[in-house]
C-alpha cells in the first residue's frame, strides 16, 4: 500500500470507530427504538443500523456499509470505483488529472446512500414494532383459544377470490420449518400479518389501508431480498399484492403485481397452487366476458342485456332482460326501483320489437310494483311507464283509456322541484298536456282539449321568456312541435290565435337554430293548412314551398315527405 | 381583385350543420377543397354570374348569410337532383341559341368562335359537376370570393 493511502484508511477507521459509539445520537432513531432494535435484532440476527452509518461515515467511499447489508455487487461497484480515483490519482502523469472527475459520483453515491440508509432502517424498524405487536398478539390471541381451535389458518381475507390461494401458499399454514433461519421466520412472519391486516381492511371496505398493507409488505421483502429471483416471499408478496388490487377493482395494477408475481413464484413449488390462481386471474383481466376454457363466443349474463340494447339486438336483449326480471323477481330482497327499471328498459325492447302486448304486460307490472312497494319505486319511472301506455292505447284509438293513463302521469308531475329539474319538469307537464289534448280532440272533447292547450301555452310561454332573456330553453324544437300541434288545433276552434302561435313557433326556431329546422317546417305547413281554409292558395303555395326546402335541408332522405310536399304545391298552382 | 365563383359538392346531412352555423363554412370549405377530390370542387373563375344567368335550369338556391364570402347559395340535395335532370336535357345547339342571344341583348355583336368554345367548355364542366352531385346526392355550395 502506498504511503500516501494509509493516512487517509487510518482515519477512516478511527471515524468508523466514533462514528459506531455515537451512531445512537447521530441517526434518527430515538433511545428507546435503538435499543429495541438491538433487542430484537441482534436476537433475529439483523444489521445495526448504527454500524452501517458508522461505515458509510467512515469508509462508505470503499462500499463498506453496502457490503455490512449484503449489497454485494453495488458494494463491488462503489470500491472499484474509488480504487480507479485512487490509481489515477496515484499513477501521476497526464492520467492523473481525470481523478478529481471521479470524486464527484462517488460524493453524489454516498449522499444517496446516506438517505436510502435512513429509508431502510425505517422500514425495517417500522416493520420490527408491528411483527412484534403481531406475535404478541398472535401469542394471546392462541392462548384464549380452545387447543383444538388454535391452528385455524390465518387468513382472513374474507373475498373468496383471493383467501385459498393466499392461505394455501402461506407459509405458517406449510409444515414448521426448522427455527435456525430467523430471516425466513420473520419474513413469514410479515406475510401473515399483511395479510390478516389485509383482509381486516377488505371487510371494512377501507381499500387505502388495503393496498398500504400490501406495499409495505412488498418494499419490505423487496429491500430484504438479495435475490429477487431466488426469494418465494417477494413472489408471494406480489401475489398478495396483485390479488388485492384484484379485489379492490384496480385491475391495471392488479395484472402487473399478478404478473410479477407470477413470474418470481413460478420457480418454487410450494406456491404452485397461489401461482396458478394468479394465471387465473390473469386469464379472466385478459378476457372479462369469457369463462375460463371456454369457446370463443362471449356468454353474457342476463344483467348485460344493456349492452344488447346498445348494439340494437332487440330480440335476445329482450330475452335476457326477461330472464333478469325474473331473477330478480325470485330474490327476496328485489331492489323495486332496480325491478322497476328493468320493467322500463323491457319496455323500450319490446317497443322497438313492435311487440305491443310484451310492452303493455312489463308497463302494468311496473305499476302493480309500484302499487305494491308505493314510494321505492320512484316517480319518474312510474310516469314513464304511464306515459307508454297511454301512448299504447292512443295508437289503438283507445283514447278514453289513453287520457285516464295521461292524467294519472301528469298526477305525477311535479314542476314545483327546485333548480334545473323544474325546467325538464314542466316540459314533461307540456308533453303530458299535448297527449292529453290530442286525446280529448279525438274523443270530440273541444272544451277539454282546449283547457289542457291554454295551461301548456302559459308554461310555454314561461320557456320563451327564459329564451328571450338568454337563458336556455329545453328542447326548442319539442316547444316549437307543441305549439304548432297547438296551431292546428286552434285552425278549427281558435282561428285568431293561428298566426300568434305559429309565429311563436317560428320565432323560438330561428333563435335555436336560424329557422334550418323540422318544426319550422311544419310550422310553415299548419300555416299553409290555414291559408288554404281561408282560401288563400297562392299565398298557402308560398308557405308550403318553405316547407319544402326546410324539409330538403333537414331531412333530405325523407322522400315520401318530399313528395306528399311537391303534389301540395303542384296543386296549390 | 377579382370576383370568383366556386362550387362545392357537401354531403347532404352536413348542410343544415352550416347553415345554421355559418361562420363554420369557410373552416369546412377549406377542409373539403383538400379532402374531397376534383369532383367536389369546381372552379368557375369570374364567369359564374354569366353561367348561372344563362342556365334557367338551376334554380334559385338558398342565399347564406354570415360567410366570408361575398356571396353564398346553397341548394339541398333534392333540388341539385332536379336542376341536374334540368340541365341533362340541354342539347349544345340550344346552349349556342343561349349564348348568341346572350351576346346580341349585350352588345348586339354575334359571339367570335373563341367566346363560344370557351362557354360550351365551361358549360359541359359544370353540368358534369351537378351531375355527380346528384348520383352521390351530394347538396351544392355557390361560394362567390
Amino acid at each position: 500500500m502506498a504511503p500516501g493511502m494509509a493516512l487517509p484508511i487510518a482515519v477512516a477507521i478511527l471515524l468508523a470507530i466514533y462514528a459506531a459509539r455515537a451512531a445512537p445520537a447521530l441517526c434518527m432513531y430515538g433511545p428507546e427504538s435503538a435499543e429495541q432494535t438491538k433487542h430484537k435484532g441482534r436476537g433475529m440476527g439483523e444489521k445495526n443500523p448504527r454500524w452501517a452509518l458508522g461505515l458509510l461515515l467512515a469508509v462508505g467511499w470503499l462500499g463498506a456499509h453496502r457490503f455490512y447489508l449484503g449489497r454485494h455487487a453495488s458494494a463491488v461497484a462503489q470500491l472499484a470505483l474509488a480504487l480507479l480515483c485512487a490509481a489515477l490519482w496515484l499513477w501521476g502523469g497526464p492520467v492523473a488529472r481525470y481523478a478529481p472527475y471521479l470524486l464527484g459520483p462517488i460524493l453524489f453515491w454516498l449522499i444517496r446512500d446516506g438517505f436510502w440508509l435512513f429509508d431502510y432502517f425505517r422500514v425495517e424498524e417500522d416493520m420490527d414494532s408491528r411483527l412484534s405487536a403481531f406475535a404478541q398478539s398472535q401469542l394471546d390471541e392462541q392462548a384464549s383459544l380452545p387447543a383444538s381451535k388454535a391452528p385455524v389458518a390465518a387468513a382472513p381475507i374474507p373475498a373468496s377470490v383471493a383467501q385459498p390461494a393466499v392461505a394455501a401458499a402461506l407459509p405458517a399454514d406449510s409444515p414448521p420449518r426448522p427455527a435456525t433461519d430467523p430471516q425466513t421466520n420473520k419474513k413469514a412472519l410479515a406475510i401473515q400479518m399483511a395479510q390478516k391486516h389485509i383482509g381486516d381492511a377488505l371487510a371494512r371496505r377501507d381499500m387505502h389501508t388495503a393496498h398500504a398493507e400490501a406495499d409495505t409488505l412488498v418494499r419490505y421483502l423487496a429491500q430484504r431480498s438479495r435475490k429477487p429471483q431466488s426469494d418465494p416471499h417477494l413472489a408471494m408478496a406480489y401475489l398478495l399484492q396483485g390479488m388485492t388490487f384484484y379485489q379492490t377493482g384496480d385491475l391495471d395494477v392488479a395484472r402487473k403485481k399478478l404478473q410479477m408475481g407470477v413470474h418470481l413464484g413460478a420457480a418454487f413449488a410450494e406456491l404452485a397452487q397461489p401461482v396458478q390462481q394468479a394465471q387465473l386471474f390473469l386469464q379472466r383481466l385478459r378476457s372479462p366476458t369469457m369463462a375460463p376454457g371456454a369457446s370463443a363466443a362471449p356468454a353474457l349474463e342476463p344483467g348485460q342485456y344493456p349492452l344488447l340494447m346498445q348494439s340494437r339486438d332487440w330480440a335476445q336483449a329482450l330475452a335476457l332482460c326477461e330472464q333478469t326480471i325474473a331473477l330478480r323477481q325470485a330474490g327476496h330482497d328485489a331492489d323495486a326501483p332496480d325491478l322497476a327499471q328493468h320493467y322500463l328498459h323491457a319496455m323500450e325492447i319490446a317497443q322497438h320489437l313492435g311487440d305491443r302486448d310484451r310492452q303493455r304486460v312489463h308497463g302494468q307490472a311496473l305499476l302493480a310494483l309500484a302499487a305494491h312497494e308505493g314510494a321505492a319505486v320512484p316517480v319518474a319511472m312510474r310516469r314513464q311507464a304511464l306515459e307508454r301506455l297511454g301512448d299504447l292505447c292512443q295508437s289503438d284509438e283507445d283514447h278514453q283509456a289513453a287520457t285516464a293513463h295521461y292524467a294519472q302521469a301528469l298526477a305525477l308531475v311535479n314542476v314545483r322541484s327546485g333548480g334545473r329539474n323544474a325546467a325538464a319538469q314542466a316540459l314533461a307537464l307540456c308533453a303530458l298536456l299535448q297527449r292529453m289534448a290530442s286525446s280529448h280532440t279525438a274523443l270530440g272533447e273541444t272544451a277539454q282539449a282546449l283547457q289542457c292547450w291554454q295551461r301548456l301555452v302559459l308554461y310555454v310561454d314561461s320557456f320563451d321568456r327564459l329564451d328571450q332573456q338568454g337563458q336556455r330553453m329545453p328542447d326548442p324544437e319539442a316547444v316549437s312541435s307543441m305549439l304548432t300541434d297547438y296551431a292546428a288545433f286552434a285552425i278549427r276552434h281558435q282561428p285568431a290565435r293561428v298566426k300568434p302561435l305559429v309565429q311563436q313557433a317560428l320565432r323560438i326556431q330561428q333563435r335555436s337554430c336560424r329557422g334550418y329546422s323540422l318544426a319550422a317546417a311544419r310550422a310553415y305547413e299548419v300555416f299553409a293548412d290555414f291559408l288554404a281554409a281561408h282560401g288563400q292558395t297562392e299565398a298557402r303555395r308560398s308557405y308550403l314551398k318553405k316547407a319544402l326546402l326546410l324539409v330538403q335541408i333537414c331531412d333530405p332522405d325523407n322522400s315520401a315527405h318530399l313528395q306528399q310536399l311537391k303534389t301540395a304545391i303542384r296543386e296549390a298552382a | 381583385m377579382s370576383v370568383q365563383g366556386l362550387f362545392y359538392a357537401l354531403p347532404r346531412h352536413g348542410l343544415r350543420a352550416l347553415l345554421v352555423e355559418p361562420s363554420a363554412m369557410d373552416d369546412y370549405l377549406q377542409r373539403s377543397a383538400e379532402q374531397g377530390g376534383p369532383l367536389a370542387m369546381l372552379d368557375q373563375g369570374s364567369w359564374w354570374q354569366h353561367d348561372m344567368q344563362r342556365l334557367p335550369e338551376i334554380e334559385p338556391g338558398v342565399a347564406v348569410e354570415g360567410t366570408l364570402a361575398q356571396h353564398c347559395w346553397a341548394w339541398p340535395a333534392d333540388v341539385v337532383t332536379d336542376s341536374a335532370q334540368g340541365l341533362a336535357t340541354i342539347s349544345a345547339t340550344q346552349l349556342v341559341q343561349r349564348m348568341h342571344a346572350w351576346q346580341k341583348a349585350q352588345d348586339g355583336a354575334p359571339a367570335d368562335i373563341d367566346a363560344l368554345r370557351l362557354w360550351v367548355r365551361r358549360q359541359a364542366a359544370l353540368r358534369s359537376f351537378w351531375q355527380a352531385a346528384a348520383q352521390r346526392r351530394d347538396a351544392v355550395l355557390l361560394y362567390v370570393v
